[in-house]
């Protein structure tokens, strides 16, 4: 499932790369003749994950601080740096392959991240435009160890949570009401990663991996960008990520929204 | 430019307002009759479990609706909608609406709602109905070793306990009944094989090294004992609940009619149930020598993965063989209904967990009071303490096949709860780590508090 996931994204990654060479309209000039543009991120997300062999769920929930460095390498496209901090709460996640069972309760774990983005735009008019867009994301969390309660002799567990997000989609926007630019993505998007957890109590030391993906591939975003003034322009987006129903669990949606504020030069 | 403002402001509130809206044969004390017929008769088991408490009653964002047959169901489809809920289906002939609530209300406040409302019949939370782990065997209750109520222990008169100072096997339960592949041989005077809260836990005629067959039936009545607590036919409406739900039995006989086995007989019998299966031996029995034959038996079944499990004595002195083979065995204490260690109940440096051991309920051989009686009784010894560490042990295996021998040994030991902590905090020889507590070892423990490291 996994693979097939990544095999995905894979796919619609390279489109978004490829499909560069279909540029069939110059792209507008948004930020005024500046190549170089950086900004500050907040985005908070929910994922709902399925673990063990997709027969159970839990939801992560992360919290992202990021720095971006975007450079417009072609007339359109334009290609970014991505690094940050991130604070993902793996609620309810268990492990039962380690010899006392554990489940995590609330508790983010914070952690570094990084990654990268592109945006190509190949179609406008005076009142639109459509572009593909891609982005992958990295995140490595730190270890936290927790001391394991109710046990007849000191027992701690060691956390380590790693995911990666990757995303491509295309997106709508809508000029003609400039400064202010609404907008509206539909999203291919694949979150998978790990979660080692080590146990150690006295003689008892195991570690468990548990192979954990989100549930929900397609991602609806909605947003705008305010252009504040020449060089510096706001973005707020809500993202929505429908999933479907398994045996053990029920359907629903997840919810993230994001605020950028980008400086050009 | 005042428009694109006001498209500005619009947006920037409904993004906002978005993101605000988630275990010695010998000096075991009498067997007593149950001479109450209030014993006999099946009792309604009281379904108020504290276990219970703690989960989910009924669905978090939804209710039952029933509106009145003079709707039409555009006019429900209306009502539902202004109630900022949708249909998430229709019980067909019952004319009931399954309805998502907004997440911003409770059920309990939706549940009021619609019930103010005079178009509906009635609303109510979408309830949850669970499998019980709570047997329906009909002397559940009185086995307080299991879950403890602060029940009278015993008929009329007899002392009542202390609640909740039992190995918490109901909460064991939720997480794992086990299943029948996996088996605790008992090594015993053998089991009655046609006793009906045991004939159809009991994989075979076994093996019987006291008189050379593969007949393994009880002459005395321990073994019968024994068998019951480890693994009786739990949730049959009938007798008693054995703590290794599921699990099978293998009866192996290595002690004769009078309760007494040579070490050769118990060596032979360790070899014979590591070949033939079982994942773990229970040897409610021990003697005051040590003995290399038993120790290499022992060392035999080890290494192929089995638990083994062995009773301390009852002799008020100290740990007997082969519980005091500290690497090879679980040494078992006895521990009463007030979570208290007896003062026959053996003691030394080598006994690893208690469990409880006074006025144990189980299962006795069918001919052992006579025709037509009833099958069961009291006994009390580490001999009773043991297989109640014993049914932990299978159900551990059965949860967690990949786990080697000593590593469920230490689980058992690490997740005892150290019921003398008062007197002596911490592992002591009376009852080594403290009393087992299934819950702690079967069930995931929550990571709440980190360590700060």
């Amino acid at each position: 499932m996994n693979l097939k996931r990544k095999i995905s994204s894979a796919v619609l990654m390279l489109f978004v790369f490829t499909s560069l060479s279909y540029t069939q309209e110059p792209t507008p000039d948004f930020s005024d003749g500046n190549k170089w543009s950086a900004g500050l991120g907040f985005e908070y997300f929910k994922s709902t994950m399925s673990w063990d062999e997709d027969s159970l769920v839990s939801p992560l929930k992360s919290y992202l601080m990021t720095f971006h460095v975007n450079y417009e390498i072609l007339d359109g496209l334009y290609l970014g740096g991505i690094f940050g901090y991130a604070s993902s709460d793996f609620e309810s996640l268990t492990f039962r392959e380690l010899p006392v069972s554990l489940t995590m309760d609330k508790g983010a774990i914070g952690g570094i991240l990084f990654g990268g983005e592109a945006v190509f735009t190949f179609y406008e008019t005076d009142s639109f435009d459509f572009s593909v867009m891609g982005q992958y994301i990295y995140y490595s969390g730190g270890q936290k160890q927790w001391d394991i309660p109710g046990l007849a002799v000191d027992g701690t567990a060691t956390g380590e949570p790693k995911w990666s997000r990757a995303t491509a989609g295309v997106s709508f926007r809508y000029l003609a009401a400039k400064p202010f630019l609404p907008y509206l993505n539909i999203a291919y998007s694949s979150l998978s990663g790990t979660f080692a957890m080590e146990e150690s109590i006295q003689t008892l030391n195991r570690t468990e991996e548990k192979n954990i993906s989100g549930i929900g591939n397609i991602m609806i975003g909605l947003g705008g960008i305010y252009d504040l003034s020449d060089s510096l322009s706001l973005l707020l987006e809500a993202d929505f990520t429908p999933y479907s129903g398994g045996d053990n669990y029920e359907g629903g949606v997840d919810f993230g929204a994001l605020l950028r504020i980008m400086y050009s030069f | 430019m005042k428009k694109k403002k006001l498209i500005l402001l619009i947006t920037t509130i409904l993004f906002l307002s978005l993101t605000v809206s988630f275990n010695n044969a010998e000096q075991d004390r009498r067997i007593r009759r149950i001479t109450d017929p209030a014993l006999r008769d099946i009792h309604v088991l009281k379904d108020n479990s504290r276990f219970k408490n703690n989960q989910q009653q009924y669905a978090s964002n939804e209710v039952l609706v029933k509106f009145k047959s003079s709707l039409s169901e555009n006019e429900v489809a209306i009502l539902i909608k202004t109630y900022q809920s949708r249909t998430i289906k229709k019980i067909p002939k019952l004319n009931v609406y399954q309805v998502r609530i907004p997440e911003s209300y409770s059920v309990e406040e939706m549940v009021y709602a619609f019930d103010r409302n005079p178009d509906v019949e009635y609303a109510e939370p979408n309830y949850i109905a669970r499998i019980t782990a709570t047997p329906n065997d009909t002397l559940f209750q009185e086995q307080y070793a299991l879950h403890n109520t602060g029940q009278s222990i015993g008929v009329p008169g007899s002392p009542s306990g202390t609640d909740r100072a039992d190995i918490k096997a109901p909460e064991g339960w939720e997480e794992t009944k086990g299943t029948d592949s996996t088996v605790i041989a008992i090594l015993d005077t053998g089991i009655d094989l046609i006793h009906p809260d045991l004939q159809s836990k009991v994989l075979s005629g076994g093996r019987d090294f006291v008189n050379d067959d593969f007949d393994a039936s009880d002459d005395h009545w321990h073994g019968t004992h024994i068998a019951g607590i480890a693994a009786a036919e739990t949730n049959n409406t009938e007798g008693i609940a054995g703590v290794a739900w599921n699990c099978k039995l293998l009866p192996v006989k290595v002690l004769d009619q009078d309760g007494d086995g040579y070490y050769s007989w118990i060596a032979d019998g360790i070899r014979w149930a590591t070949d033939n299966g079982a994942d773990v031996i229970n040897m409610s029995f021990g003697g005051p020598s040590e003995a290399a034959i038993l120790a290499n038996a022992l060392s035999y079944a080890k290494s192929n993965g089995v638990v083994c499990v062995a009773s301390a004595g009852n002799e008020e002195d100290f740990v007997l063989y082969p519980a005091a083979y500290d690497e090879y065995c679980i040494a078992v204490a006895a521990t009463d209904y007030n979570d208290e260690r007896p003062w026959w109940s053996n003691q030394g440096p080598e006994v690893d967990v208690a469990a409880p051991g006074v006025r144990i309920l189980s299962c006795s051989p069918t001919w052992y009071w006579g025709p037509g009686s009833f099958p069961y009784g009291y006994a009390e010894g580490t001999s009773q303490a043991a297989p109640h560490v014993a049914g932990l042990a299978a159900l551990i295996k059965d949860l967690k096949p990949w786990l080697r021998a000593d590593e469920i040994m230490d689980i058992i030991r690490y997740t005892a709860e150290d019921v003398n902590s008062g007197t002596s905090p911490g592992f002591d020889e009376f009852i080594g780590y403290g009393r087992i507590n299934m819950d702690r070892a079967l069930v995931p423990i929550k990571l709440a508090t980190p360590s700060g490291k």
